[in-house]
């Protein structure tokens, strides 16, 4: 009865699970402190918003002095509570604030990921339902790009990823990473994200698309976006290898979102890829590719000179 | 007064729809089939029976309503001559002849399309309807189709029709396109599937719709008269995509269309 | 002395307080007036969610005002989502088929109208009509509710065809929670249109006043009484079938749902059923429905045009009596004619095409008893006459598209396309609102104790008649294109020439619902201000006339009311009420 969980109003739990997950840094602290420093101005007493409120609710009795009395006692103890929130603000904010690394303690993990023997042959793509997305195309077919590779036998699109090994504290990457639907294709065709990093989707095409990204872990969504639409900007709260993307639209079109914790890369053409801003140790790296699977290795990361890895993946 | 203007309003009203429709304004494109004219026959005495029977019921109301406004007593009352009998008489026999003159010719051209079988030598093509694009698959040098399996259906690797070429002997040379050809002249017979949803095949200019119905496989067999390139339409609401599912099928001359199958199977 | 009335009266005295007198109340005066203005809220809701339609149609990039606000996940920017625009039209559908065409004609005016028309004081069962309409208000919020939730109101249409509908949210946006609150609001739409339907039956058999016999009904009264038979048989099936979609959404069943179904790449769990059951299901409904929804405009028509021309209906009572019979009974047994291309068999093709080509006599009948009435008439041309004259000529428009629709050859070309939406909004949207307009404008004084203005009244009219004939008949028209019906933009290449017709036609369906203000206003306005009404206006001849305006609690002031002629006792100024002694003058 899988539908039955995905009857749950997916927005609310997103926002509410984004909300905590982000840590009970700075946010919670304003959330706590504000409204209740607030209150204490006489301005704004909780009590008259809840006057207000019940206004609404039913007749309003104007002269209430009971009303004005409790609003005296009642300032006092906000201000206790203001201040209390503030303090304990602070204290969470000190605890949970993220540790970031320094670039000259950063460690650096390169390498070639692989192909041994031949890659499957890729299949040309027919994009004639759309005239928009054919007309992008009239000079060079389009092929499938489940396995992509380039001069001596480098795998493109493996993401590598540390699996084991990392503290925990490891702030999202600030850059956002982004999706474009181009000509009617996913570029890039895999693309690695951060758990809270951000991610921009745009639609450059004249056609209409939907955004489809089949998570399990994370919570499902499909959005539609016109063409000429302003980009989506989402977050992913879990780690997730990999998440499926379909534009039903265009049923052709597919990318893989890989939802991981700290430093990533994506290998190009030439199979190579790069592993920034690695805390020296050991860690364990996993590289993954969307027909062939996955595959690990341990590395030591030392400071300052880069780790060599390589990946080989068996052509079946 | 008021019915006197009522009565011009709706004489313009009915003489602008009648204008509209014999001068096709609005109207259907081409017909390509064989069959198509049966129907294209039917819509036109349709549109001139109905259209009778439309002018004069609106041209009675206007004279009527012209006619009998309040004469503040200097007309006397009068009752239709011969009461409501003339009236069911006129319903009965007329509307019912009709009736069945639509009912009898129009069951030849229903026939023509769904109660004739098709030409055993007919070109056979399969076509799957799924969110929110149409794909066919050709039989290939064996003309058989090979078994579907919908649990190796992968769009992202063009597995649309979820064969196993691996293992299923017949599903080694289907081919399987994006768009759809035929040859002119020649009965084509589609078996219609759907994928997941209910979708429908319409090709106005071949004057062919029906509908996929998820869980049967529908039949339909024509044979198209001129080539060209022309589109088909989902008309049965499939979700957001819905407005934009649509293929192309081109009527091909023989060789044409042998070259077109020759070049999609070296692409499979 | 026999004294049906008595059974009615003294089962409740006059209600005290402000809730029990307008809010739960029992009276059926009360309970017309409130499903007539939930009718009218509903005019209003799904004319607007058409109004965001027609600008998207004609103009895709255009913001809507207002829809950004409403939904900044389905309209971001105002700019509405393709499924955000099939949501827009499956709510426009179901607000205004349930909620505003089969409830106004129905129970409201029948509510207020049918025990005066049958001389009792209250219906048969006052407090099971109460509930009625209370149950209908929670539909009304459910479906409404909808657009507030995050998933959305469901986008499988009015007729929210399976799998689409059943499968759950994994068919994509628009198909979560929205669809299941939306299966939730029509059962119990059905459970109160069932209720109602009782009420309306029993009152009419049981608590008919001395000398009311069947022969002289009114003829409102005989179309609510027809129709309450269809409503029982028809809302009684669709109330199950409801059910059975939810449960395929929410309980794992698959009575309509087939197995081998792939989305997303993902086999779904489900086998065994059949979508085509769900159109048999629905459409055994649908059909009938329809004719639910145009039987009370007959009624309307055919007790408010005796009153204008001054004599009787050609036929007198029993022709178009027998000819909404015989609609009636007919319409459960040509329900095939939706699905012509749905899959079904060919053979089933033919057998529902012959009766529903031969449904076409009894309507025809109608339509020529109302128009040959006119014939010798000496007409008043107030509102609900014009009204009616309009209801003629829509009807007229709208039930020749019955004649193509009605082959299956001509079918296979028009199903879906705008001919059929085209069809279907002359005869429901049209006809039947124009005749709901004729009985309001000619019930407004008798409810309220105020004269509507004439003046608006006419405007609303003239501007009413000529636009709706601008946005529907070119709807109509442009479907012999092919033009495809559901389309949230005309995208495809044979439909982008027809961009020019698009326009026009919104722009005539903007200036169509900006005239019904025009009809709010002198709604509101003469409810406070209106002058005030004498007893019998229209110099007409029921029973609602023969009390005050607005009548008495018990409706007759504790009078016996004792009928002795039919109710089309006119002849030119002259006429003779229901009531009176006198001798008759026009022989009904």
């Amino acid at each position: 009865m899988d539908h039955l969980r995905d009857s749950v109003p997916s927005t609310i739990s997103d926002l509410f699970r984004k909300k905590l997950q982000m840590g009970f840094g700075c946010w919670s602290s304003l959330l706590l402190a504000l409204p209740t420093a607030l209150t204490s101005f006489p301005r704004f007493s909780a009590d008259r918003l809840t006057h207000d409120l019940s206004w609404s609710i039913r007749p309003l009795k104007f002269h209430d002095s009971r009303i004005l009395n409790e609003e005296n006692s009642m300032k006092a103890g906000y201000k206790f509570v203001a201040l209390a929130s503030v303090l304990l603000a602070l204290a969470f904010g000190l605890l949970h604030s993220r540790s970031s690394v320094s670039a000259a303690s950063a460690g650096q993990v390169t390498g070639t990921v692989k192909l041994d023997g031949i890659a499957p042959h890729q299949r040309g793509i027919d994009m004639s339902k759309d005239p928009s997305c054919a007309a992008a195309h009239k000079d060079k077919p389009v092929t499938t790009e489940n396995v992509v590779t380039g001069a001596n036998g480098g795998l493109a699109n493996v993401v590598v990823y540390v699996s084991q090994g990392l503290t925990g504290n490891e702030a999202p990457l600030s850059q956002p990473v982004q999706l474009e639907q181009k000509g009617c294709q996913y570029f890039p065709h895999v693309v690695a994200v951060d758990v809270g990093q951000h991610m921009k989707i745009l639609n450059d095409d004249q056609a209409l698309h939907n955004i489809h990204p089949q998570a399990t872990k994370n919570a499902a969504w499909n959005k539609s976006q016109m063409p000429g639409g302003p980009p989506l900007d989402v977050t992913w709260a879990s780690e997730e290898v990999p998440v499926p993307v379909k534009c039903n639209v265009h049923p052709w079109m597919q990318a893989y979102i890989v939802v991981v914790k700290g430093p990533y890369g994506v290998s190009d053409d030439s199979g190579s890829f790069q592993l920034d801003n690695l805390p020296p140790g050991n860690y364990t790296l996993t590289a993954w590719q969307e027909t062939y699977g996955t595959q690990t290795q341990n590395v030591t990361v030392a400071a300052g000179k880069p780790t060599a890895v390589n990946f080989t993946f068996k052509a079946k | 007064m008021p019915g006197k203007v009522f009565a011009v309003v709706v004489v313009i009203v009915t003489l602008a729809i009648a204008y509209c429709v014999i001068a096709h304004v609005w109207w259907m494109p081409v017909d390509i089939s064989v069959h198509g004219p049966n129907i294209d026959r039917q819509i036109e005495e349709t549109l001139f029976g109905a259209g009778i029977l439309f002018i004069a019921g609106q041209l009675v109301l206007a004279a009527f309503s012209f006619l009998y406004g309040d004469s503040k007593g200097t007309r006397k009352m009068k009752s239709f001559p011969g009461g409501a009998k003339p009236l069911i008489i006129f319903a009965c026999v007329v509307v019912g002849i009709e009736i069945l003159v639509l009912s009898f010719v129009g069951s030849k051209a229903w026939g023509s399309v769904y109660f004739t079988p098709p030409d055993p030598s007919s070109v056979r093509i399969d076509v799957q309807a799924g969110q929110f694009a149409f794909y066919f698959r050709y039989p290939g040098p064996d003309g058989k189709f090979g078994p579907l399996h919908p649990e190796l259906i992968s769009e992202g690797t063009q597995n649309f029709f979820g064969l196993d070429t691996d293992h299923d002997p017949d599903s080694k040379d289907d081919i399987v396109t994006a768009q759809l050809a035929i040859p002119v002249n020649k009965p084509v017979l589609l078996t219609l599937h759907s994928k997941d949803m209910g979708h429908s095949f319409d090709v106005r200019e071949l004057r062919v719709q029906q509908d996929f119905v998820p869980g049967i496989v529908i039949p339909i067999h024509f044979t198209a008269t001129q080539t060209g390139r022309f589109e088909i339409v989902c008309t049965q609401l499939c979700g957001l995509g819905h407005y934009n599912m649509k293929a192309y099928i081109q009527v091909l001359s023989q060789p044409d269309y042998d070259n077109w199958l020759k070049q999609q199977a070296a692409m499979q | 002395m026999h004294d049906m009335t008595a059974h009615a009266a003294a089962h409740h005295a006059p209600p005290q307080g402000f809730i029990r007198k307008y809010v739960f109340s029992v009276d059926h005066k009360v309970i017309g007036i409130q499903y007539t203005t939930l009718g009218l809220v509903s005019a209003f809701i799904g004319m607007a969610l058409s109004w965001a339609m027609r600008i998207h149609l004609a103009w895709p990039a255009a913001s809507i005002p207002f829809l950004g606000t409403l939904s900044p996940n389905g309209a971001p920017g105002g700019v509405p989502t393709p499924e955000y625009y099939l949501s827009l039209m499956t709510m426009h559908g179901t607000i205004m088929a349930f909620f505003l065409l089969t409830a106004a004609p129905m129970a409201g005016y029948g509510n207020f109208m049918l025990p005066i028309h049958v001389g009792a004081a209250d219906m048969a069962f006052p407090r099971l009509n109460m509930a009625s309409f209370w149950v209908t208000f929670v539909g009304f919020v459910l479906a409404c509710a909808t657009f507030f939730i995050p998933d959305g109101p469901p986008l499988s249409g009015w007729t929210a065809y399976a799998p689409l509908s059943a499968v759950g949210p994994v068919a994509g946006p628009g198909q979560g929670w929205g669809q299941n609150l939306w299966g939730l609001s029509i059962a119990l739409f059905c459970v109160a249109s069932l209720l109602g339907a009782l009420n309306f039956i029993v009152t009419t058999i049981d608590l008919r006043t001395k000398g009311m016999t069947l022969s002289r009904l009114p003829l409102a009264t005989w179309a609510w009484f027809i129709n309450a038979w269809v409503s029982l048989l028809a809302f009684a099936v669709l109330l199950p079938t409801c059910l059975l979609l939810v449960l395929d959404r929410l309980g794992g069943t698959s009575f309509f749902i087939p197995g081998g179904l792939v989305v997303n790449d993902k086999v779904l769990p489900h086998s065994g059923g059949s979508p085509l059951l769900f159109q048999h299901l629905f459409w055994f409904f649908g059909h009938p429905e329809v004719y639910i929804i145009i039987l009370p405009a007959f009624g309307i028509v055919a007790h408010v045009m005796p009153t204008f021309t001054r004599k009787p209906l050609v036929g007198g009572w029993k022709v178009i009596t027998y000819a909404m019979a015989a609609i009636g009974g007919l319409s459960f047994v040509v329900w095939g004619h939706h699905m012509f291309v749905s899959g079904m068999s060919p053979y089933m093709a033919m057998v529902f095409s012959v009766p529903t080509l031969i449904i076409t006599i009894p309507s025809v009948i109608a339509v020529l008893v109302f128009a040959f009435s006119l014939y010798g008439a000496n007409m008043r041309f107030s509102t609900p006459m014009l009204f009616c004259l309009g209801f003629i000529s829509l009807f007229i428009s709208g039930g020749i598209g019955g004649f193509f629709l009605a082959q299956p050859a001509v079918d296979s070309y028009l199903h879906a396309t705008s001919f059929v939406v085209g069809h279907f909004h002359f005869t429901m949207g049209l006809s039947a609102v124009f005749a709901a307009f004729a009985g309001f404008y000619y019930w407004f004084p008798k409810m309220w104790g105020r004269m509507m203005n004439e003046t608006l009244g006419k405007i609303h009219f003239w501007l009413s008649f000529v636009l709706v004939y601008c946005v529907f008949m070119t709807l109509h028209l442009m479907g012999l294109t092919g033009s495809v019906r559901r389309y949230s933009q005309f995208v495809a290449d044979f439909m982008v020439p027809l961009t020019p017709t698009n326009k026009f036609i919104t722009i005539a369906a903007l200036l169509l619902g900006a005239t019904q203000f025009i009809f709010l206003f002198n709604v509101i306005w003469s409810r406070f201000k209106g002058p005030k009404a004498a007893d019998n206006p229209w110099h007409a001849t029921t029973l609602e006339w023969d009390t005050t305006s607005p009548p008495p609690f018990d409706n007759f002031g504790g009078r016996q009311m004792t009928v002795y002629h039919g109710p089309m006792e006119y002849d030119g100024d002259a006429f003779v009420m229901q009531t009176s002694t006198e001798k008759s003058i026009a022989g009904t």
